[in-house]
């Protein structure tokens, strides 16, 4: 055995990962997000029923975060060093958008979904460039164009997202059924 | 250097391994494509050496059996890693 092969196995072991646990956990979060990003849509350009839509919109978070543990109990039959890392960049990404999108709240209110697509778009990006992963590649980069659209259309900036979101679920689920 | 190198199989584990933080069985069976039977055998040596770590939790269905690389298999395959490098370096 040469000495690139043996590195090629090192790298692989960096890189391992269940493709069918991440692909479920990712098509439940895209998912739900989408619709809730679709509710939220409803909320801004109705101004209806807000109460009701905004209970559905916590009880679909709710859901999917309910499914993604559980799914996670069952465990994930490889977890690699880039695993441990992304883990934790997705924690302390997370903690941006949060905090972020408050502070873009109340500054320019209607770029929120532009900001939220772009730097959630850049977190999938990520992830798809550690794992050599096209799907994530290609929809970390699907959604940060689609900011580009969301600026023209600021309206429907929730919708676009919400629809990214669910074409990205849909590559997601199409992976899994491969 | 150890006599675990000797097997290209034990080392092509370890390196597998040397990035993880931990893998299921089948994971090992089905990257390094070799029998069952076969990766047992070097799992056993590798684990009776105190490179790795092999744990099992009864599932409903069957048995989930956990491999981890230990420090000290990590240093070793390190060691070793880096004997080859400097080894190929030298070449002509």
């Amino acid at each position: 055995m040469d000495i690139k092969e043996l590195l090629d196995l090192v790298l692989e072991g960096y890189q391992g990962e269940d493709k069918k646990y991440k692909g479920i956990v990712y098509f439940i979060s895209n998912f739900t997000s989408a619709l809730v990003f679709f509710i939220i849509h409803l909320i801004f350009s109705s101004y209806r029923a807000i109460v009701a839509l905004m209970f559905i919109s916590i009880l679909i978070i709710l859901l999917g975060a309910i499914l993604i543990v559980r799914r996670r109990k069952l465990g994930m039959n490889a977890y690699s060093y880039f695993n441990k890392i992304t883990d934790e960049i997705v924690c302390y990404g997370l903690i941006c958008i949060i905090i972020s999108s408050i502070s873009v709240f109340f500054i320019y209110p209607s770029l929120l979904g532009v900001f939220i697509g772009s730097t959630y778009g850049l977190l999938m990006a990520v992830e798809g460039v550690l794992f050599k992963s096209l799907i994530r590649k290609f929809g970390g980069l699907l959604l940060i164009f689609s900011t580009l659209i969301m600026i023209v259309y600021l309206d429907y900036q929730f919708l676009i997202l919400g629809i990214v979101q669910m074409i990205i679920a849909i590559l997601h689920l199409l992976d899994i059924k491969k | 250097m150890d006599n675990i190198f000797n097997s290209e199989v034990r080392v092509k584990i370890l390196a597998l391994l040397y990035g993880m933080e931990y893998c299921e069985y089948n994971f090992i069976l089905k990257k390094l494509d070799i029998t069952h039977g076969n990766l047992w055998s070097h799992l056993k040596k590798l684990e009776k050496e105190d490179y790795i770590e092999i744990k099992k939790y009864p599932l409903k269905k069957g048995v989930r059996t956990i491999i981890k690389i230990t420090n000290k298999g990590s240093e070793k395959f390190r060691g070793y890693l880096n004997e080859l490098m400097e080894f190929s370096n030298k070449k002509p």
